[in-house]
């Protein structure tokens, strides 16, 4: 909506009603939300380590732990470029998600800020998170698979400004269509599931060893969370990793129930999405002063969140008296 | 700690120009008979200065010791008027008026403005090396952490929002960002834009501040 039709409707109230109006539908406040966390992520990047060498020592130069050559090549290709000039680097990095955040916010720029995220998050997980882990054999929902940026990805697709009518579906079915919609659902929250039973995962301290001391330099709060969760997780690692799989399953096919309980399944996945934020990811570990992101939980119920039923469009009561 | 040094400054002297830009538009709307959110464009200018302050050690405008708790002490009588501010905007929207002042995001930056400096007063250092004045930079500075984490989701969260609402700001204000493509009955303020632009200045540059915390 141009200024000029704004204006038309702020000064002549009688063509309010005329005039299409500035709306802020549940895509465009999932938008927001991606933007804001593009801006945090921003921020966090602008953090003293991020400009020493030590940055792309730790965050770009240690990738390639069980993975095929080619790729621990690719990611030691980008650490040697960034190591050579950090500051400049690393100013290019804040600056790119700060400009990230800035372009979805500002309507006219909404699709080349999220076509951009999506580059630039592909980017990030093939050279800064190690394809989210995915060839090491141990990743996991817990420690952040499929790797976080590319979740930002995920939603930016899921989020693509599209004029289809989806009243009666939800958000991300507006830009994939309904049934590839429920499809990259299903392989998010299955694949998630099936990343826990991979057998590094299934020995008995495999959720311990991740979790136990994720909780130093972290709220009290979040630290006498995670700590506990480590202490009870000690020894029954597979046991865990084995019920987080079915919930995460059941989350994945939950998408094909009618309707009426697809919002269970959201809430359900949200309620897991902060579980996975809180207890296994430390709000992202933020506090410490070398977190570039808040990690994969808020993206996943931002994910979620995408896929909450809309109401079906109010059929018109018939009026008392009215013959049928 | 703040960050690197040149970073810091060059945030530091953005946070000047803003308050030099709130400066203009509080005298140009005061000279001209203009409508202007006063309170808001005043709110604007202190905070520049702390902020400043803050972020360049070398202007001393915000050192160790009594310094800081001066400035504590004018932040909380800020962060009260707000208060009182957002109180009376929520008495006037129940009355039924659709233009209620923005003071709720000034309100949310006052509060933080008073933890950064409660987090200044609190350190023991006196070294500027690489940060804040009067804040040793090996000294963690985050007490709250929970808080600040929140403060820093608001800050990012109210600077994608006036972006969004920059067409409708344009026209009604600051405003917009309750009277969604609503008339307001409120006369548009002076350079609405500009405003909005120093707003998010403000906002990205204390979730900047906060962020370092985070050490």
């Amino acid at each position: 909506m141009d200024q000029r039709a704004v204006a038309a409707v702020v000064t002549d109230p009688r063509r309010a009603a005329d005039t299409p109006r500035f709306v802020t539908d549940r895509r465009r406040w999932l938008q927001l939300a991606l933007a804001a966390i593009w801006i945090i992520d921003g921020l966090l990047q602008c953090q003293t380590f991020m400009f020493t060498p030590s940055f792309a020592k730790n965050f770009l130069g240690v990738g390639g732990g069980g993975d095929p050559a080619w790729v621990t090549a690719s990611i030691h290709w980008a650490w040697g470029i960034v190591a050579a000039s950090p500051v400049l680097g690393n100013a290019a990095f804040a600056t790119l998600q700060l400009a990230l955040g800035f372009a979805i916010s500002w309507r006219p720029a909404v699709k080349v800020g999220l076509a951009a995220s999506i580059v630039w998050s592909l980017v990030v997980w093939w050279f800064g998170e190690d394809l989210g882990g995915l060839l090491s054999g141990h990743a996991g929902a817990l420690s952040g698979a499929p790797g976080a940026v590319l979740l930002y990805a995920i939603l930016a697709v899921l989020l693509w400004p599209t004029g289809r009518d989806t009243s009666t579906t939800f958000v991300a079915a507006q830009s994939l269509g309904l049934r590839t919609a429920k499809v990259v659902w299903l392989v998010l929250w299955v694949g998630l599931a099936s990343l826990n039973i991979q057998p590094a995962n299934l020995s008995a301290d495999a959720v311990h060893s991740m979790v136990a001391g994720m909780g130093e330099r972290q709220p009290g709060w979040v630290a006498g969370l995670v700590n506990g969760f480590a202490a009870l997780s000690a020894h029954h690692g597979a046991g865990l990793n084995i019920a987080g799989a079915v919930v995460l399953a059941l989350i994945g096919v939950g998408i094909f129930l009618p309707v009426r309980w697809i919002g269970v399944v959201v809430v359900a996945a949200i309620v897991v999405s902060a579980f996975i934020w809180v207890i296994g990811q430390a709000l992202g570990e933020v506090f410490g002063g070398e977190s570039t992101d808040i990690n994969s939980g808020p993206l996943l119920a931002l994910i979620a969140l995408a896929y909450w039923p809309s109401r079906p469009p109010a059929v018109p009561a018939q009026t008392a008296g009215a013959k049928p | 700690m703040i960050g690197p040094i040149w970073l810091a400054t060059i945030i530091g002297v953005l946070m000047i120009v803003a308050a030099v830009v709130a400066m203009v538009r509080i005298v140009v709307a005061w000279r001209a008979r203009r409508a202007s959110d006063f309170e808001v464009d005043i709110h604007n200018v202190v905070m520049g200065i702390t902020m400043a302050g803050m972020l360049i050690p070398s202007l001393l405008i915000v050192t160790a010791g009594p310094s800081t708790v001066a400035w504590l002490i004018v932040w909380i009588l800020i962060t009260a008027w707000f208060a009182v501010s957002v109180i009376r905007d929520a008495s006037r929207r129940a009355a039924g008026h659709r233009f209620t002042g923005h003071h709720l995001p000034h309100l949310v930056m006052s509060g933080a403005m008073i933890y950064t400096l409660v987090a200044m007063a609190g350190s023991s250092g006196t070294a500027a090396v690489a940060g804040m004045s009067g804040v040793d930079s090996a000294e963690t500075l985050v007490f709250l952490p929970t808080l600040d984490f929140a403060f820093v989701i608001f800050m990012a969260g109210y600077a994608v929002l006036v972006v969004d609402r920059l067409p409708l700001i344009a026209v009604v204000g600051m405003g917009a960002l309750y009277n969604f493509g609503r008339p307001t009955g409120a006369v548009v303020p002076l350079a609405p834009r500009t405003a909005a632009a120093t707003n998010i200045v403000m906002a990205v540059a204390m979730g900047y501040m906060l962020t370092m915390f985070f050490v």
